[in-house]
């Protein structure tokens, strides 16, 4: 990963295809692929700003230039004129085939045991009163690094049995993932048998988490005359939720159907956004002022969305006007038509917000590194999560100027990011309640938020054209308050608009 | 062999119907999902749909794939030994 200073190559581009034309959308990329052909002492002047820039190669005076930048640079050059693509270069190479594996099975015994000997059956209850935890998904590692142990989930008596191979068993680590209204758990080195039993602390909406750190007042206003599409598994109805509309584009379902799909998510993903309840009995939002809309992209029960139900939902929240699109998906391979939808919104005054992917360090994931979207990434801040949560696995360097804040373990980094947001225990609506999830998902609603909360009445009244994404874009990064990390990590920083 | 692609328009508008109607007479291809004002899902053998589209201006086509809910949550993917 390149520091901040080092230079990497890019690809500069215009809005569409490789040469700039002469239309007024394409009048800013024009004047700088043509100014790049005479850079001199190395940098590219643009309305008074010095950018370090060294010119390698051009396809023509007003084409794409291929330039070594530093991220910073990069970051500068896109804040200055958002109407160019500055794409880093990425270099293919043949895939190899993977390494047979040989992996354990369970051997099933005549008496229906597994292999792995007597199970342990462990019970998960409430701090508050003891009641038991139904629902919770408990991951035991007997060896956390091959992956090795069991999992199951609590029944109604809060037990779950799980299959360690002795009655009592040294764990390297415990995992408690409630389904809601409780804080997550992780007990390392613990020792566990038929006798454990695990306490889950309740969740408390009062609680200063991630989001309403860096977002500590969110009026009833804050970002009025936004319309928001959340792209996900649907929106459920929730007291805390207005839902303006939307549409399920899953092939084969009920086209009205865009409630939750039974994965939560995009229930949690809306509230993050726009939750207009107020502790300790709800929840608020980054921008509860929004029109919230929902497109449900993942079918009944599942946790897989295809290109098309993506692409065809884009493109009806941009018929719908939203401004915004959240996107708290991705991580498959590169797709021309998902592209194509993305630009083809871009292009039309919507801008689509796009998750970087919890892969632990890896590149931005597709389609968050598509340069006409804006990639979030995912931080932390130490103190707002119980450090007895599954979060504290989460802390990881690089750390902030302020060492309370650090870029989540889990957060795929890289040139392409754009903006950073708090994505580590963060509380927000679920069908039925509220809970608390972690991911780039979670950053990347937080960015949407403070996004709306940025647009004047200026840019919202723009004409519904290129011109107007590269105002918003403008119009968010200028709010975006570098935390420390680096480029590569954050972006530009976090939004912090008002 | 057939497998399923996704058709994108790129051009002013919505799809032209002509080039629907060009991609539904394609021996072997059968359109699974014409719902969108600007693509369609096709099920067919690779070679001859790329060639169609090839010779139809601001169209882009790809393979059908799919997208997860990004997740952080570990996995067991072996049991004890």
């Amino acid at each position: 990963m390149a520091k901040a200073t080092e230079t990497e190559q890019y690809v500069v581009l215009p809005p569409r295809g490789l040469r700039a034309g002469t239309s007024a959308g394409d009048a800013q990329a024009r004047e700088v692929l043509v100014g790049a052909e005479s850079v001199t002492g190395g940098r590219l002047s643009i309305d008074g700003s010095q950018v370090p820039v060294k010119v390698i190669d051009s396809i023509a005076s007003n084409g794409a230039k291929l330039v070594e930048l530093s991220p910073a640079s990069a970051l500068a050059l896109r804040f200055l004129r958002p109407g160019l693509r500055v794409v880093p270069v990425v270099y293919y190479t043949p895939a190899v085939a993977p390494i047979p594996q040989v992996e354990s099975r369970p051997v099933t015994t005549t008496s229906g045991r597994t292999a792995a000997g007597d199970t342990i059956t462990m019970k998960v209850v409430s701090k508050k009163d003891k009641s038991p935890v139904v629902g919770a998904i408990v991951v035991a590692f007997v060896d956390f690094a091959g992956r090795t142990g069991a999992q199951g989930v609590t029944d109604g008596a809060g037990q779950v049995s799980l299959a360690l191979g002795a009655a009592s068993v040294q764990l390297q680590r415990l995992y408690i993932y409630p389904v809601d209204g409780y804080w997550s758990l992780i007990k390392k080195n613990v020792t566990v048998s038929s006798a454990s039993v695990l306490t889950l602390a309740p969740l408390d909406l009062a609680y200063t988490d991630g989001v309403r750190y860096f977002y500590p007042s969110s009026p009833d206003d804050a970002g009025a005359g936004v319309t928001v599409g959340v792209v996900d598994t649907g929106v459920a109805a929730h007291p805390d939720l207005v839902i303006a509309g939307g549409a399920n584009t899953v092939p084969g379902e009920d086209p009205t159907d865009f409630g939750d799909n039974g994965v939560h998510h995009g229930t949690h993903v809306a509230g993050i956004i726009a939750a207009r309840g107020t502790p300790p009995t709800g929840i608020r939002g980054v921008a509860p002022g929004v029109s919230l809309r929902a497109y449900r992209v993942f079918g009944q029960g599942s946790g897989s969305a295809s290109s098309f139900a993506i692409a065809k939902a884009i493109d009806q929240a941009v018929t719908d006007k939203c401004d915004l699109i959240n996107m708290s998906l991705g991580g498959g391979q590169a797709d021309p038509v998902l592209t194509a939808a993305v630009e083809d919104a871009r292009a039309a005054g919507s801008l689509c917000i796009i998750a970087a992917g919890n892969d632990g360090r890896k590149p931005v994931s597709f389609p968050a590194y598509d340069d006409r979207a804006l990639a979030v990434s995912a931080m932390g801040r130490k103190g707002t999560f119980p450090t007895s949560a599954t979060e504290a696995g989460d802390v990881a360097a690089p750390y902030g100027t302020d060492k309370k804040n650090f870029l989540a373990d889990f957060s795929n980094v890289g040139p392409q990011l754009d903006l950073v947001g708090p994505g580590v225990g963060i509380m927000s609506t679920v069908p039925g309640g509220y809970e608390e999830i972690s991911g780039t998902s979670m950053a990347c609603p937080a960015v949407t938020g403070a996004a709306a909360r940025s647009l004047t009445p200026k840019i919202l009244k723009m004409k519904r054209a290129a011109a107007r994404s590269d105002a918003m874009v403008t119009a968010v990064v200028a709010t975006a308050k570098p935390l420390g990390f680096g480029p590569t990590f954050e972006g530009h920083g976090v939004p912090r608009p008002d | 062999m057939k497998a399923r692609f996704v058709l994108r328009y790129r051009g002013a508008g919505v799809k032209p119907e002509a080039d629907v109607e060009r991609v539904r007479a394609l021996a072997g291809a059968v359109i699974v999902d014409d719902s969108s004002a600007r693509m369609v899902v096709v099920e067919s053998p690779p070679a001859p749909l790329r060639d169609l589209v090839g010779t139809l201006p601001d169209w882009v086509m790809a393979p059908e794939q799919t997208y997860v809910v990004p997740d952080t949550r570990p996995r067991v993917e072996r049991p004890p030994e």
